[in-house]
């Protein structure tokens, strides 16, 4: 268990080195002639300082429960990952159908037919965008 | 000063007739209509809506574009204030608009948005008719040493925009500026943190990372806590009470000059200028203590910056020709479409196109506050629906935001992406406005740091030698020092 000043420190740490390691990979350059490497790992240092010190902090306060549920997060990131790829290889009508169906999870309860309503309303809403305001949706 | 207001005469003459008056409320209307989903902002309102003005004549087809602008900004921030889900020019909107949501003054929160912009639009159009040719040239002073020291003193304020701990403050800035390096770096074109993906090159969107950190975060905290009920409840009280009103006022004015000096500024525009605005409140306001927790101050301000800048960042664009934002750059489009090429005789040779354009500005402004913030609450009567069957539309309408200001599917796994992380950050206590502070500034004082490393040879002298630039740098140092100096006194009166 950890507390909150401990998690953060370890996010700002691990974010530090995930873009401070991978700097590495472009041109330094020197101070005259700045390459596109100096700037990001001057900042992920910087990062990396303000999550050691939160780690320190954290370690001072007494440790406590966070509350992360992981349910809904990952319902609603699937239901557009979703979204986004039926829409890319079908259409996104498809989509359309896709998103709510797995987004409607979520909800504390699950009704088929309030599921149908809302696709038809948005389907109906993805023709007005597009033939009415010309939005140029893959429909 | 009589030159100005004969000019000013001969733009209502032009701007003010039935037909343009016409034009002008059906532009505020569907902008504000389409502003008002979750996602869509000024930028794809305008390149929607943009077709719309292709047969009309050029005056009408000018004022038409600048109800939708307006409309669509107020839109915009009506979305962030009700659902937390921004666009780049309100995302310091969902701080303290959204907790006056929370606390049941949504009519309060969206009344002085309106109030502010207009407000915010007048001081600015004065300030454009005034001083637009002399202050064209104003651009011109702000090299990259000056753009340098801008944006530190932009990060130097994050202090006065988190209501958390400096130190998660600092570090989600840092975030926000590493997050900004992915992408093509413009120096030198090699690719940053792409992960081979094309759809990275040219950066993560804005729109995403707003979309992801406030909107997705809010909708699923809002599932977590199994809260069932609709935002909108009953009737909304759009009309404030005298003590409110007289607190909208100097917190409007004092953003009004914020982001009409801000909006100057190429690369600034009212994405910059409602984080000044709000710094400047949270350190001058009679209220501040109260900012963060839903205070009138939190809403007006930003309003007014933001509706400043935006009109101020018109100025750069007709006296110079430099369109200075996405937004500028379509409607620079638009002019030209319509046979009209800004630049430095853009006064001279189309003088009641100048004029006409600055009247019909503020014509749209007005009537965005006669037309739009009475209309809002029957806009928002439309989601009296259960929440189980809103938060699945929006989270449709998030993804056609994101698609459309590209017309990119691909974006939406970013944005899907930027839900995930924006959740970490919300059960972790961070905060979000930060994170895009860093985001929008950290590329501009890359390339600006870079430029000035390659004028001066390596040599730092300039940032101190150049008047403005020294200016700064010395605002940086007291502002620093005095940071220092309360958090030691903290230190040692909690040691006692």
């Amino acid at each position: 268990m950890k507390n909150q000043n401990q998690l953060i420190g370890l996010l700002f740490v691990a974010v530090a080195l995930i873009f401070g390691v991978n700097s590495f990979r472009y041109t330094m350059g020197s101070i005259d002639q700045p390459g596109p490497a100096m700037f990001p790992l001057g900042v992920s240092a910087f990062l990396l300082i303000l999550g050691v010190i939160s780690v320190i902090k954290g370690s001072m306060d007494a440790k406590e429960v966070i509350n992360f549920k992981l349910k809904n997060i990952i319902i609603v990131s699937v239901s557009l990952l979703s979204f986004a790829l039926v829409t890319d290889y079908i259409n996104m009508i498809a989509g359309i159908v896709v998103l709510i169906t797995i987004a409607s999870f979520s909800a504390s309860s699950y009704s088929i037919t309030r599921v149908v309503k809302i696709i038809v309303g948005l389907i109906a809403v993805a023709y007005a965008f597009k033939y009415l305001l010309g939005l140029n949706l893959p429909l | 000063m009589i030159d100005i207001l004969n000019h000013l005469a001969m733009g209502f003459g032009h701007a003010l007739s039935l037909q343009n008056l016409m034009y002008c409320a059906l532009g505020c209307f569907i902008g504000t209509l389409i502003g008002l989903l979750p996602g869509l902002g000024p930028i794809s309102t305008i390149s929607l809506l943009l077709p719309l003005t292709y047969s009309m004549p050029t005056t009408g087809a000018i004022i038409m574009l600048a109800g939708i602008y307006y409309g669509a900004q107020y839109g915009d921030s009506v979305s962030a204030i009700t659902m937390k889900i921004p666009h780049a020019s309100s995302i310091i909107a969902c701080i303290d608009g959204y907790q006056m949501h929370l606390k049941g003054k949504t009519g309060l929160a969206l009344f002085t948005a309106g109030v502010s912009s207009f407000i915010g639009g007048t001081v600015a159009a004065i300030v454009v008719a005034g001083f637009a040719p002399a202050l064209g040239e104003m651009a011109f002073l702000f090299g990259p040493a000056e753009y340098c020291m801008l944006m530190l003193l932009g990060f130097v304020c994050v202090s006065l925009i988190t209501t958390g701990s400096l130190l998660g403050g600092l570090g989600m800035v840092s975030i926000g500026v590493l997050l900004g390096m992915i992408g093509t770096d413009v120096n030198s074109g090699v690719m940053r943190y792409t992960m081979g993906l094309p759809f990275l090159a040219d950066g993560v969107g804005i729109v995403s990372i707003a979309i992801g950190c406030f909107g997705l975060a809010e909708i699923v905290s809002n599932l977590d806590k199994k809260n069932e009920q609709t935002p909108f409840t009953g009737t909304i009280k759009l009309m404030p009470t005298w003590a409110e009103f007289k607190r909208i006022i100097p917190s409007a004015l004092r953003g009004s000059i914020v982001g009409s000096f801000l909006g100057l500024l190429p690369g600034g525009g009212p994405t910059i200028a409602q984080y000044g605005a709000y710094a400047v409140d949270k350190k001058f306001s009679k209220y501040r203590d109260e900012m963060g927790t839903g205070s009138i101050e939190g809403v007006a301000g930003q309003a007014a910056a933001d509706e400043a800048a935006a009109r101020t960042s018109f100025i750069p664009l007709m006296s110079i020709g430099i369109p200075e934002n996405a937004v500028m750059a379509l409607m620079l489009g638009a002019l030209m479409m319509k046979g009209i090429t800004p630049g430095p005789q853009m006064i001279d040779r189309h003088p009641e196109m100048f004029w006409g354009l600055i009247a019909s500005m503020w014509i749209g402004n007005v009537f965005l506050l006669i037309l739009n913030v009475p209309l809002v609450r029957f806009w928002l009567s439309v989601f009296k629906i259960p929440y189980s069957v809103l938060f699945t539309c929006i989270l449709f309408f998030c993804c056609l935001g994101t698609f459309s200001t590209n017309n990119n599917i691909e974006d939406i796994y970013t944005t899907a992406v930027f839900g995930i992380i924006g959740y970490t950050f919300l059960k972790l206590g961070l905060e979000a406005a930060p994170l895009m502070l860093g985001f929008i500034l950290g590329p501009m004082l890359e390339e600006n740091f870079r430029r000035e490393m390659t004028i001066s040879r390596g040599d730092f002298s300039p940032f101190w030698t150049q008047p403005i630039s020294a200016v700064m740098l010395a605002i940086i140092g007291l502002f620093v020092a005095y940071s220092l100096y309360r958090f030691l006194r903290k230190l040692t009166n909690k040691s006692i």
